[in-house]
């Protein structure tokens, strides 16, 4: 296996944990935010929604201007 | 809004949100044709960019009653800043390995995926609709924010 096919693999396996974690904190009981409720919690303030705008905006610079 | 009511909502779109959905996908089209580091892309990309951080700032901007309820427990985010770390680790690990072409990043990924007119149209309509999402819930009515 090449060192590009070792690194491909490893986001492919984060982003399954990341879709299970999401998965597995719907269901009642279990001590894990769900991903709304995680947003919804840095959105509580004016400095964390005006944190998050900057980072989708770095995001969008990112992808389609550099 | 119940859930009903959103499904309704969703539905019956009115003729503003209809237009403002074909504006967006045509402002979509348009900024994902351009070329990178050109001007017209930083035109197209700054100024959605602005209009969201401006509606976020305005004074009035008040989050919904979802968003003023009282806060979950820190230790329900563990797990989340866990994955995090672990993104951020295995991103940064990559970047720093060498041969470079050897190590992708998720800017190379991202770059691949939107290498295409079609796909970076989807690309930029996704991050629009991320940027409506928001700022869509921020009103004057709504409670004031929780003090940090």
């Amino acid at each position: 296996m090449t060192s590009f096919m070792i690194g491909i693999t490893g986001y492919a396996v984060l982003l399954a944990l990341v879709i299970a974690l999401a998965i597995v904190a719907r269901r009642p009981g279990v001590p894990v935010a769900t991903g709304s409720r995680l947003i919804a919690s840095i959105r509580r303030t004016r400095t964390g929604r005006i944190l998050l705008v900057l980072g989708w905006a770095w995001v969008g610079w990112h992808l389609f201007v550099r | 809004m119940g859930k009903a009511q959103q499904v309704r909502a969703v539905r019956t779109l009115s003729p503003a949100a209809i237009a403002a959905l074909a504006a967006a996908a045509c402002w979509a089209w348009f900024a994902s044709g351009v070329r990178t580091f050109t001007r017209p892309a930083e035109v197209l990309t700054f100024i959605p960019a602005l209009a969201v951080l401006v509606l976020t700032l305005r004074p009035k901007a008040r989050s919904i009653p979802i968003l003023a309820g009282p806060a979950p427990p820190w230790r329900t985010f563990i797990a989340w800043i866990v994955m995090l770390a672990a993104v951020v680790g295995w991103e940064l690990s990559e970047l720093f390995s060498q041969p470079r072409q050897g190590h992708p990043t998720l800017s190379s990924i991202t770059n691949t995926l939107l290498s295409t007119h079609p796909s970076r149209f989807l690309g930029f309509l996704a991050w629009l609709l991320l940027g409506w999402l928001m700022v869509r819930d921020l009103g004057p009515g709504a409670p004031r924010d929780e003090q940090p």
